[in-house]
């Protein structure tokens, strides 16, 4: 009857719905770049304001999946790129192979715990592969959707793609000698 | 969910949990009120400039953030007079209000209600 009431109605209505459905997987995409818990939850909630004021802009140009996904990156990116964060980047990364370090040898047999192998080597890869070999093996995009996401060339992602693998076969293969030695 | 996914939730414990959805259910609320009060405002024709004073705004960018925002959701328009813009809440902004002044108006029997179901 209200046209404005529905129209309210309906963002909020739709901010529940990106919550329910994307909200896990945001948080985990967050983390991928910033490899902190905390900090990963904060820019999470940041988003889904953020997303929730764009709503109205939201012209339907690509999925609503996708124009989530860059909302979330570019917001993560900013962050990282702000003068604070560049200051604070390296403790956190320090953080974060303290905790990988302390884990016992004798674990990493099991395969869940080789997954975590695998896990804790994305991380450590630099951002602009990390990103890559996340949305591509973690949450399966194609090159092409990835190129929308992203923003970027299609065959400069293959590219870089290619150099990501190579890097963490590089990773695991250092972690897998130390394993068996 | 991929098993990459699993593990990396398992591993990093992480959580999207109901408390989280709580505060930015909030925030939005919260944002949707002062929008309401910049729409109320503007039934008289006025610039950002006048706008902040008359909200006594600490964050001046902030009103304007909310102002382009409503603007692009067409609850606002806006013209140029002498080198300033003026804003004017539309048609569709002026119901809004309508509807915003109703709630404020039920808020104090809300209350009562609310506090006659905890005595009871």
């Amino acid at each position: 009857m209200d046209s404005i009431m529905s129209q309210v109605n309906w963002q909020e209505e739709l901010l529940e719905q990106l919550m329910t459905d994307y909200g896990q997987d945001i948080l985990q995409l967050v983390y991928t770049y910033v490899r902190d818990n905390a900090l990963a939850e904060d820019l999470t909630q940041e988003i889904f304001i953020k997303c929730y004021r764009a709503l109205s802009n939201y012209k339907g140009q690509a999925t609503l999946k996708t124009w989530l996904w860059r909302i979330a990156i570019n917001h993560t990116k900013d962050y990282l790129k702000s003068w604070h964060t560049r200051h604070m980047t390296v403790t956190e990364a320090q953080q974060f192979e303290h905790l990988t370090d302390n884990e016992s040898v004798e674990q990493m047999i099991e395969q869940q715990e080789s997954q975590r192998t695998v896990i804790d080597a994305v991380m450590k890869l630099p951002i602009k592969y990390r990103e890559l070999v996340y949305l591509h093996y973690f949450e399966e995009y194609s090159l092409q959707e990835m190129a929308q996401i992203l923003k970027v060339n299609r065959n400069t992602l293959k590219t870089r793609l290619r150099k990501a693998r190579m890097l963490l076969s590089e990773h695991l293969e250092g972690s897998f000698e130390n394993e068996f030695i | 969910m991929n098993s990459f996914k699993k593990s990396l939730q398992q591993h990093t414990n992480l959580q999207f949990t109901e408390k989280m959805k709580q505060t930015i259910r909030e925030e939005v609320a919260r944002e949707a009120i002062e929008a309401d009060r910049l729409l109320q405002l503007l039934q008289q024709p006025q610039s950002g400039f006048a706008l902040c004073e008359r909200l006594k705004a600490k964050q001046q960018s902030a009103v304007y953030v909310t102002l382009h925002r409503l603007e692009v959701e067409g609850l606002i328009c806006s013209t140029w007079q002498e080198k300033e813009k003026i804003y004017k809440v539309s048609a569709t902004g002026l119901k809004r209000v309508k509807r915003y002044e109703k709630a404020q108006r039920k808020m104090p029997l809300q209350q009562l209600l609310e506090e006659a179901r905890h005595v009871y």
